[in-house]
């Protein structure tokens, strides 16, 4: 359980970059997003992801493009968006998961046959 | 049991321990996703909405330290400390304007009346809390006027008063300050 939340985590961060290249979101909505796209695999823990959008924002991977006070109990949306480095890290991202998955498929299903 | 958001959320950054500025965002934006998963169970008693909190958003000490990690420790140390720089400045500069006034006064010699101890053109420190002097000491004074004047000690009256010396031209002379007039020693000549 312990090596699958590590893991988990590790692979939120591209996660994260993908749903904040397509639009910018704040933290509940992004929860909600990669909960209901992942088909509830990254609904655990959705505390991790301000840690990790906070250590995004001071790589300067993403950005608050805009906040949104509601007047009721100093509660804020901070919408994150993508920068121009947070899409180099993306795509950099992404072509190494590919590479990965691709690896792994090929080892686990020869071990298979 | 108080609110129970409010409890998880006071935890939470009690384990994050960040600069006033970082708080104040991180609370409202934590604040916000915590309203909205309460949101579906609102019949739900606070002891309960906290358990939810717990199992739905994590514990509030690992989230509280993968914030402080997050944010970056050494930032949040230098953020804190720059934070309370502009009252340190500001008590900082209170204690010099009070030292200024109370203990020590800079003036600027603009005559020959001490020289050749202090020639013109000297600028000197007074020790205002002086409350006596020997023979040679070198002091301020004012006058009635309002005037400062700098000049030597020769003695003491019978009454309290001083004798002060000054040079004038190629002669010597001697005024009788009463003690309350005199601004204080000189203690350091920068020249």
């Amino acid at each position: 359980m312990e090596t699958k939340s590590q893991f988990l985590k590790g692979c939120a961060r591209t996660l994260v970059l993908q749903l904040l290249a397509e639009r910018s979101m704040y933290g509940y909505e992004l929860a909600a997003d990669l909960d209901r796209r992942s088909a509830g695999i990254f609904a655990l823990g959705q505390g991790t992801l301000y840690p990790l959008l906070y250590s995004l924002e001071t790589k300067g991977q993403i950005r608050v493009a805009r906040e949104e006070i509601s007047a009721d109990q100093g509660r804020k949306r901070r919408y994150y968006a993508l920068t121009p480095r947070g899409r180099m890290e993306l795509e950099s991202s992404i072509s190494t998961w590919k590479e990965i998955v691709r690896g792994m498929r090929l080892v686990l299903e020869s071990a298979a046959t | 049991m108080r609110d129970p958001i409010e409890k998880y959320l006071e935890n939470v950054l009690c384990h994050a321990d960040l600069a006033p500025a970082d708080e104040q965002n991180v609370r409202a934006e934590l604040s916000e996703h915590l309203h909205a998963l309460r949101e579906p169970g609102n019949s739900a008693t606070p002891t309960e909405v906290y358990t939810m909190l717990k199992t739905q958003f994590g514990n509030p000490k690992i989230v509280g330290r993968a914030i402080a990690a997050a944010k970056g420790r050494m930032r949040t140390y230098f953020k804190k400390k720059l934070h309370k720089l502009p009252l340190r400045l500001g008590i900082a500069l209170i204690l010099a304007f009070a030292v200024r006034y109370a203990v020590a006064q800079e003036f600027y010699i603009t005559g020959n009346a001490v020289a050749p101890v202090i020639p013109l053109g000297s600028r000197v420190f007074v020790y205002k809390l002086a409350k006596s002097f020997n023979p040679g000491d070198i002091v301020v004074y004012q006058l009635a006027s309002g005037q400062n004047r700098v000049g030597s000690i020769l003695r003491q009256t019978p009454t309290g008063d001083w004798l002060v010396e000054r040079n004038n031209g190629l002669t010597k002379e001697v005024q009788t300050i009463p003690h309350q007039n005199i601004v204080g020693r000189v203690f350091l000549n920068t020249r």
